[in-house]
């Protein structure tokens, strides 16, 4: 059982993407024995329409591999309306939020909307530091990445929503744990951290409750950070947990077995 | 499938964790690390830098004989004695390349006979190379830097780190030159990477290595690639064997 906690459906506007769309992240999933992988939708770094950026995770509702993210712009006039429309649609299993592409901070109250939202309903937040190495965007579309400290800050201000950090580097990660970590509701996704041996070291430091994996798949293959967690030198259950049982927990998706 | 890293470093804080590298090497079933130094990581280093960073590199052989291969680091603005080094290195060391790292662009007129040395020893250049939007360090080559000095040197072999950084690229810009490499190294895993290297350049052009990150991840990133098994036989381990004559 694997649980991919930062997938994406959609197009990516930069580069072809072989497994675009639900069969091939189906196909993808199936390669590398992945049962259920928590989907957000591409369009929403660029459309300005959380309705129209969101229209594909509305349908996804019957999926039995696929578990639909809302990402959200907080930003935008009739935010509120559309988390009204979320609340109705029990699949929804989290809130997404990219405020590098939406361009706000997480410490200037652009994203009250989203927790309170998320508070009240008792669901997580994801919140990827990045979508691409910000070395090879294009010139004209060069987006900052996330800073630590803005997260473990909002994490501290919202100690009863799980928050889930996504694609961010090793060091990063480790800034983020080391600020957050004590709160109880900071977790790291495993999908970007490159540091030889990083998964063991932080399962030493931080216990595998504060680890999970994803695989910012269709953008990157599952398999390289998969087997960061498959070959890590820790024990079977402490991998279960990361690749799996956190997940499971958290989202609530023992329901959908 | 035999598998050797053909760009790795000998760790900055705590060059004894070499150990530990070669560990987690033997656990990814990974035979052989080709290691250089790069001291401490300074943009211009000293020869004497250099020297002491060679000094790691050849501890690092002796210790694990058989596991790891050495590469010796230059500033190639250290004229003559640089050469000595190198010489030194090749010649009384027994190691297996040259690496570049951005002391230098690698077209600036002092690299050139460090490349013409490289030819006469027979031994490849590991040129770091990135392109980078949000901007190069100041003598940080670029692909098109390689390629360029590629095609003044066709007798050399050159090893393009990282395929430029920038992938697509830097496949794209070393084309033409027959006598490049690129290695898999130093950046996530984009869908589709390798496969483009390999349809750019043929699989005889593209090695893999690790630059010290995750070793699971990164031979991942070869197996799980849509080439052939021949392909991936020759990027884990066949094509650095023939360069390096390993």
């Amino acid at each position: 059982m694997i649980v991919d906690v930062n997938a994406f459906l959609g197009l990516w506007s930069f580069r072809n993407l072989e497994y675009s769309g639900i069969e091939g992240l189906e196909r993808l999933m199936e390669r590398s024995g992945i049962s259920r992988a928590l989907v957000s939708p591409l369009e929403s770094l660029f459309y300005v329409d959380n309705w129209t950026a969101n229209a594909a995770m509305l349908k996804l509702a019957d999926s039995r591999s696929l578990s639909p993210i809302a990402a959200i712009n907080p930003l935008l006039p009739d935010a509120g309306d559309f988390l009204r429309e979320v609340a109705d649609h029990r699949a929804i299993r989290g809130l997404k939020l990219h405020p590098g592409y939406h361009g706000y901070g997480l410490s200037d109250g652009s994203a009250t909307l989203a927790f309170d939202f998320a508070e009240k309903r008792g669901i997580p937040v994801i919140i990827p530091v990045r979508i691409q190495d910000e070395r090879l965007h294009p010139r004209f579309a060069i987006v900052p990445p996330t800073s630590p400290k803005g997260l473990a800050e909002v994490a501290k201000l919202y100690r009863r929503v799980k928050v889930l950090v996504c694609n961010a580097r090793s060091d990063e990660l480790t800034e983020i744990l080391d600020n957050g970590g004590s709160w109880g509701n900071l977790y790291a996704v495993v999908s970007w951290a490159q540091m030889e041996g990083f998964v063991a070291s932080a399962v030493g430091k931080y216990g595998c409750g504060r680890l999970m994996w994803g695989s910012n798949m269709p953008l990157q293959y599952p398999e390289p950070t998969l087997e960061q967690i498959k070959k890590a030198d820790i024990e079977v259950g402490e991998k279960r947990r990361i690749l799996a049982e956190n997940a499971e927990e958290i989202f609530n998706l023992q329901d959908r077995q | 499938m035999r598998i050797i890293d053909a760009h790795i470093h000998i760790p900055r804080e705590d060059p004894s964790g070499v150990g530990n590298l070669v560990r987690a090497a033997e656990r990814n079933r990974i035979g052989a690390l080709c290691f250089s130094s790069l001291g401490t990581w300074e943009y211009e280093p000293s020869l004497e830098a250099c020297i002491r960073a060679n000094g790691e590199v050849e501890e690092a052989m002796k210790r694990y004989p058989g596991k790891v291969t050495g590469l010796c680091y230059v500033n190639p603005a250290s004229g003559e004695a640089g050469h000595e080094e190198f010489k030194k290195c090749i010649r009384g060391l027994k190691m297996r390349g040259l690496k570049l790292w951005v002391a230098r662009k690698c077209t600036d007129p002092s690299v050139g006979p460090f490349i013409e040395a490289a030819i006469e020893y027979g031994v490849p250049v590991l040129q770091h190379a990135w392109l980078k939007s949000t901007g190069n360090l100041p003598n940080e080559s670029t692909p098109q830097d390689v390629a360029e000095m590629a095609s003044k040197y066709p007798d050399a072999t050159i090893i393009m780190a990282h395929i430029g950084g920038n992938w697509e690229v830097g496949a794209q810009a070393v084309k033409g030159c027959r006598n490049v490499l690129v290695d898999t190294c130093g950046t996530i895993c984009d869908a589709g990477m390798i496969e483009y290297a390999v349809k750019m350049l043929g699989a005889e052009r593209v090695v893999y290595g690790s630059d010290n990150c995750d070793f699971a991840g990164q031979v991942a990133k070869v197996l799980s690639a849509e080439i052939s098994e021949e392909g991936k036989e020759l990027i884990l381990s066949g094509n650095v064997e023939r360069v390096m004559k390993l």
